[in-house]
């Protein structure tokens, strides 16, 4: 992998290992400490890193040190994000059920937010999911089935809440 | 594929993951569009799917990197650059062994050169000193000259000590003495014992009596001969004087090259400067 290889993987994926990272911890600096070490270390493996691979590759690391930074941190909670992300002054009945879907989706489990946002941010197969995440295929599809299923019925439970 | 109640929720899982092939999508778009339930189910499901959101990490300078920034060296350049303990001190070592074998090279070569000038100047002056007396020995009368060959030599063994000829002399006297003793003594004792000893002893003792004679004659000769002997070394004195002018001095002889001592004491000096240099640099 040459250096302009290695640029042009930071111009396609930094935003997307960010998106992912950040929207798991909910944290902009920790983010881009992760997103950061993510990258040096694709640097110095460019030359053993499968240049069709890399993305899975950055998303792989930035999982690891996520669940690392996790693990040091646990100060991880729910109520502090909805705090300084539902600020939004214009009201719109799509921003509001955008906003209770990102509510139940923070009430997962880290595996189950983790495996939904590769999915629908990063539109990753089950088997590259399975690749990233140290996880089976098989425990992909139940994992992502079981959060699919758990956040309907928590969406459909607050909409009759509020109606 | 078939759907019913049991499998249908598993399928429109899969089918919004995008995880079917194009022959079970078919077959899913085709039920749900004959199936307004299973339509609402998949609506449901959908709606709890993340919508893309553009998300942006901000300077993404900070990530970009270069080769320039991680520039390696030819390996075999870099070799070139290894250092170890060991090998450092080998090569301090083997300087070492340089200097130290040059040193005593020098030093070897200095003391030999000047102990062989120091040497070769009192051999030239030895024999420029028997040259000189020669003409003088002619002088001296023909029966003396016998004698005067082993005081020569000793003079020359001794170095021309003006102290050492009169001790050489008067060595000889006693040594002539104790002859003339050993051979008078048996006389004496033989003559009380038998006529045909006396007269074997008579002929010994006239065997003897010119070598007493003789002995006799060194005695007296010697007397005389130490006035020769005292001229003598005042020529020597002399010829030391001549052959010690102050130009030889200066002169310092390496062999058989001749060379300005005060030139080779510069350049000895100024070896010494650079060696103490090298050794102030060192302890630094």
């Amino acid at each position: 992998m040459t250096d302009i290889a290695y640029n042009n993987a930071v111009d396609q994926y930094a935003d997307g290992v960010y998106r992912f990272i950040v929207k798991n911890i909910q944290h902009e600096e920790d983010a881009r400490d992760i997103v950061q070490t993510s990258f040096e270390k694709l640097w110095v493996n460019r030359d053993t890193v499968d240049p069709l691979k890399v993305k899975s590759y950055l998303f792989t690391i930035a999982y690891h040190q996520m669940i690392d930074h996790i693990r040091k941190v646990k100060k991880y909670t729910m109520t502090d994000i909805y705090e300084t992300t539902a600020i939004d002054p214009v009201y719109q009945p799509q921003h509001e059920l955008r906003q209770t879907i990102l509510k139940a989706i923070h009430e997962l489990n880290p595996t189950q937010k983790s495996l939904i946002l590769l999915k629908d941010y990063e539109g990753y197969n089950y088997q590259e999911i399975g690749e990233i995440m140290n996880l089976s295929e098989s425990q992909v599809k139940v994992y992502i089935h079981r959060a699919r299923l758990q956040l309907k019925d928590k969406l459909s439970h607050l909409q009759k809440a509020s109606a | 594929m078939e759907l019913n109640q049991d499998n249908y929720e598993n399928d429109l899982l899969l089918y919004i993951d995008n995880e079917l092939t194009a022959s079970e999508k078919a077959a899913v778009a085709l039920l749900l569009a004959s199936n307004p339930k299973l339509a609402q189910e998949l609506k449901a499901l959908q709606e709890v799917q993340l919508k893309p959101e553009f998300v942006e990490f901000t300077d993404k300078s900070s990530l970009y990197r270069f080769d320039e920034m991680n520039a390696t060296l030819d390996p075999t350049f870099k070799k070139t650059l290894y250092k170890s303990s060991s090998n450092n001190a080998k090569l301090i070592d083997i300087k070492k062994i340089y200097w130290a074998t040059g040193s005593i090279a020098a030093i070897s070569l200095s003391i030999f050169f000047g102990v062989n000038t120091l040497l070769n100047q009192p051999k030239l002056q030895q024999a420029e000193l028997v040259t000189s007396i020669a003409p003088v020995k002619n002088n001296v009368p023909d029966n003396l000259t016998n004698i005067l060959k082993p005081i020569e030599k000793t003079q020359i063994l001794s170095e021309n000590h003006p102290q050492s000829i009169p001790q050489n002399t008067v060595r000889n006297i006693p040594q002539s003495n104790q002859i003339i003793a050993n051979a008078t003594l048996p006389i004496i004792a033989s003559v009380t014992n038998n006529d045909q000893s006396i007269l074997s002893k008579e002929t010994l003792n006239a065997d003897q009596t010119p070598t007493m004679v003789e002995s006799s004659a060194i005695t007296v000769d010697n007397t005389t001969m130490n006035s020769t002997i005292a001229v003598e070394q005042k020529i020597e004195k002399e010829i030391f004087e001549e052959i010690n002018t102050e130009d030889n001095d200066r002169v310092i002889y390496i062999s058989n090259i001749e060379l300005d001592g005060d030139k080779f004491r510069g350049i000895t000096r100024r070896l010494n400067a650079l060696f103490k240099r090298n050794k102030s640099e060192k302890n630094k």
